[in-house]
């Protein structure tokens, strides 16, 4: 009788590690799976994320707030309490002032574009630092849509890639599975630019490919959007993605190619700008 | 029920607290594990049917809030919990070199898995893998440790149900 238990739980377990198997294959597989998952899982998550974000904003002016009070009682030793309060005080203002500047560029950025702009918040960054991605608020509630160029008022930050109700994944333009074509401003050079991953300092790495190796290119020149992804109204023309610092010649010397230090991606993205599909001002 | 409470609110702050985390250049840009660590932990202190389920339950919120396909960390996180579970008894789930060992382990193992997955839909290219092996390896394997003696060290532990 024992041995037929142990033979039915055996069996038993079999069953519930095929099951188990064919669960997690078929979640791997079935690409409508992944969508229900990410968007109930990332809709949940959103408020968590949101409340983190603001968390973390007091947490960083906080500790601007500290630092300028260790500074400042570094400084001057014999300062008595109250200056350094009021030095704290003048840092706290800094920032708020600070903040204020750059909502105001950012209002007057969204203000000058030709394009409709959706503003957004960045809530979360990525989990694992496999992707240079980060996660906006909002989502498909506001109608954002994939493959939309993502803007700062420095230029070109990435593209949005999965869109939940309420939040929307922005692959960043130092991802190496970003792509865009790109043009020199104010000229007829063309490359593909994507993104080359980060310097061991931090740095986004961005680089302009597949340039005519019989064209001059110079240090400083302007990388822009050329308008002719594949998805064209998603990344209009004429967006700033960065200046030229290097330029190489292919190995196989059939091509030149560009090292390119992007300005969106280098501070801290906090607002940013989602173009609305096909749209423009008139 | 209480054990479940907590289980939920500390793979919330893991996730989130990761999230938050910056990505190191100097190893490949990948952040430090602590969810993982934390699946490492638990598989350590819970039955193993409570380890199984929230070893699934933590893989699937990793990849769905991760972009491009599920799989890497559900392919990693059960495996990690497989063998833990099976060598568990064997292990001295407290020492350092164990918490080292196995961090490194998992570490390892999310890398490859990853890698697998990103290669077979392919998602994204693979920068370096060695880069990344060896950034894995030593944040898995740094995290597990911090994590699994700051765990020991609070009444979290003892309220999972731990063995230790």
């Amino acid at each position: 009788m024992n041995r037929v238990s142990k033979v039915r739980n055996k069996k038993r377990d079999r069953w519930r590690w095929i099951a188990i198997i064919i669960g997690i294959a078929t979640l791997i597989v079935w690409p409508q799976l992944h969508i229900i998952s990410k968007k109930s899982v990332r809709t949940a998550l959103t408020p968590a994320e949101r409340a983190n974000a603001g968390v973390s904003r007091q947490l960083s002016g906080w500790a601007t707030l500290l630092r300028g009070w260790g500074g400042a009682a570094e400084r001057e030793k014999n300062l008595s309490l109250e200056l350094v309060k009021a030095q704290a005080e003048l840092n706290r203002l800094n920032e708020i002032e600070n903040q204020n500047r750059r909502l105001l560029r950012a209002l007057n950025f969204q203000q000058s574009t030709p394009y409709q702009l959706t503003p957004a918040t960045v809530i979360s960054r990525n989990i694992s630092g496999w992707w240079n991605s980060v996660r906006i608020h909002p989502g498909s509630n506001k109608a954002l849509q994939p493959d939309c160029a993502v803007l700062s008022p420095d230029g070109l930050v990435g593209r949005t890639l999965e869109v939940n109700p309420f939040s929307t994944e922005v692959l960043l333009v130092s991802d190496p599975a970003f792509r865009v074509a790109a043009k020199i401003r104010g000229r007829e050079i063309f490359g593909l630019v994507r993104g080359m991953g980060q310097t061991l300092s931090g740095q986004p790495r961005v680089r302009m490919e597949f340039i005519n190796k019989d064209t001059k290119l110079s240090v400083g020149d302007e990388a822009v959007t050329s308008g002719f992804s594949q998805f064209e109204g998603y990344f209009p023309a004429n967006i700033h993605i960065g200046y030229i610092e290097t330029i190489h010649q292919d190995n196989a010397g059939l091509y030149q190619y560009a090292d390119i230090a992007p300005r969106a991606t280098v501070g801290l993205l906090d607002y940013l700008f989602v173009v609305n599909r096909g749209e423009t001002r008139p | 029920m209480k054990t479940s409470v907590i289980l939920l609110l500390l793979t919330l702050i893991s996730l989130l607290l990761q999230q938050s985390l910056p990505a190191w250049p100097l190893f490949a840009g990948l952040k430090p594990p602590l969810t993982l660590a934390l699946v490492v932990h638990l598989a350590f202190r819970l039955s193993p049917r409570a380890a199984w389920l929230a070893t699934f339950f933590i893989a699937l919120l990793y990849d769905s809030l991760e972009p491009g396909p599920l799989g890497p960390a559900l392919l990693a996180f059960p495996l990690i919990t497989y063998c833990i579970l099976r060598h568990r008894r064997n292990l001295f789930a407290d020492g350092i070199i164990t918490q080292l060992f196995c961090g490194a382990c998992a570490g390892i193992l999310t890398i490859l898995s990853a890698c697998l997955v990103y290669i077979l839909t392919n998602a994204r290219p693979i920068p370096s893998l060695t880069a990344l092996l060896f950034g894995g390896t030593l944040l898995g394997a740094f995290t597990q440790l911090l994590l699994s003696q700051l765990m020991l060290k609070t009444r979290w532990n003892s309220k999972l149900g731990g063995r230790s």
